[in-house]
């Protein structure tokens, strides 16, 4: 018998880490530190905690690149939504190599205003990544009634858009990791 | 009419023998991705073994040790008795070796929320200068223990920091503890706060006149459990597990800001960390 045409082979990579910071922007009561949870911990409460200060978490993902497998330590940025924080804003959105534009599915207007955050975090990092996503899916049926709206306003802001729920996990990962590879890959 | 259809067989041959090795090569992958699946299931089940089992025993050893400070205080304060010097020596001793384990133990449970993205912080707008004078507070004992001088310098107005007020005092806990452990009795530590060259970030500086950190050395002085061959050196008092530096950039790594350090061999380092400011220009 002939040798298979082709051979598979393990090959080890060189790993390296690197740490990047990302924020989590969005309106009031999104979803969006319910998403860094579900993320971090995997974990969903049914309760809305309003975040107090920002609320930094770290969560490490493999990204493979070209000739090694990258160690991305991802700090996960997420700032109160209280008015008390708007004087730290700018502080908060420095130095963030990319970010969650978070809207909820089912409020149009969430999703009006993720242009004006995309707008104020690329005064800030011109060169930032961000991903959006569309969250609470779990709420809706079948029928995504603004994914339109979420596809135009995606596309405007030239970010990837994932339709999220962090209740039941839906494309949470996905979101994050889509992100991980565009710190990594671009 | 006839038709050789000798080299279509051969061409028929040979596609099915491709086609049996592309089967062959899929199964083979298959099988590869369900051992690494395997394999990736087994190592994640030991290091939460490995991070519970650290926990435990980082839990364990402080319940303890917090009766044995209790009685202690008790004793030094002459609840039982009074007590004559030579037993009031031995006492500071037992309590100085308490509080190291007490100091080991947290830094073991921070290691494992690290190494478990455990390890969440709130930052807000704090004032720093207020942090760093209580981090020298803390360390007043062990500066007298070796007749070092502290300074503390800090402009008059110096911007908010973003932090997290407890770790920042860690971070600056850690620096300054190594300072005192790793120079000689009687020299200076300084421990300056300024706005940093990076635009929107404040700047903790800590320099001392110890034994320094040898160029072969540098690169691993941030890993876990990494210690310095000139910890043992004289003039260094170091006996920590090694996890110091290791918990303080992963502090100022979750902060967005920086550490890094300048060292000469028997003249002293100087070690440098940037917190983000908490303003809105």
């Amino acid at each position: 018998m002939r040798a298979p045409a082709f051979a598979l082979t393990l090959r080890c990579l060189s790993v390296i880490t690197v740490s990047k910071k990302v924020c989590l922007l969005g309106d009031f009561a999104v979803g969006k530190t319910s998403l860094v949870r579900r993320f971090v911990y995997n974990i969903f409460e049914d309760k809305c905690l309003s975040t107090m200060g920002v609320k930094v978490s770290r969560r490490v993902i493999a990204v493979p690149a070209a000739d090694e497998m990258v160690e991305l330590a991802i700090m996960l940025w997420d700032l109160a939504d209280s008015e008390e924080f708007d004087g730290v804003r700018i502080s908060y959105l420095r130095g963030a190599a990319g970010a969650l534009a978070v809207c909820d599915m089912n409020r149009p207007t969430t999703v009006d205003s993720l242009r004006s955050y995309a707008l104020e975090l690329r005064a800030v990092n011109p060169h930032v990544h961000l991903v959006v996503a569309a969250n609470k899916a779990d709420l809706l049926g079948k029928v995504k009634p603004n994914e339109e709206q979420i596809r135009t306003v995606a596309a405007e802001l030239r970010a990837p858009y994932f339709v999220t729920s962090a209740k039941t996990g839906e494309h949470v990962e996905d979101a994050f990791r889509q992100l991980g590879r565009l710190l990594i890959w671009e | 009419m006839v038709q050789d259809v000798t080299e279509t067989g051969c061409l028929k041959q040979e596609l099915e023998q491709q086609r049996n090795a592309l089967c062959l090569a899929h199964d083979l992958l298959a099988q590869q991705n369900l051992q690494l699946a395997a394999a990736n299931t087994e190592l994640q089940r030991l290091d939460e073994v490995k991070s519970a089992f650290v926990s435990i025993a980082a839990h364990e050893l402080r319940s303890p040790l917090t009766s044995i400070l209790g009685y202690l205080e008790l004793l030094l304060g002459g609840d039982a008795g009074d007590l004559n010097l030579q037993q009031k020596d031995y006492l500071r001793v037992i309590e100085y070796s308490a509080q190291r384990l007490v100091q080991t133990s947290n830094d073991l449970l921070d290691v494992t929320r690290i190494e478990a993205g455990r390890l969440e912080m709130v930052l807000q707008p704090t004032d720093l200068v207020a942090v760093a004078e209580l981090a020298v507070r803390q360390l007043l004992p062990q500066l007298k223990a070796k007749s070092q001088q502290l300074t503390l310098h800090a402009p008059a107005r110096l911007p908010l920091a973003l932090c997290d007020a407890d770790r920042a005092r860690q971070i600056i806990g850690i620096l300054l503890g190594n300072a005192n452990q790793y120079s000689p009795p009687g020299t200076a530590i300084v421990l300056s706060l300024c706005e940093a060259d990076a635009a929107g970030f404040l700047q903790i500086t800590v320099s001392d006149q110890g034994i320094g950190i040898a160029p072969e050395e540098r690169a691993s002085l941030f890993r876990p459990f990494f210690r310095a061959s000139s910890a043992t050196q004289p003039g260094a008092s170091g006996s920590g597990a090694g996890l110091g530096l290791y918990i303080a950039r992963s502090l100022v790594d979750l902060h967005g800001g920086r550490i890094w350090f300048d060292s000469v061999p028997g003249k002293g380092t100087t070690f440098y960390v940037t917190l983000p400011s908490a303003d809105n220009q």
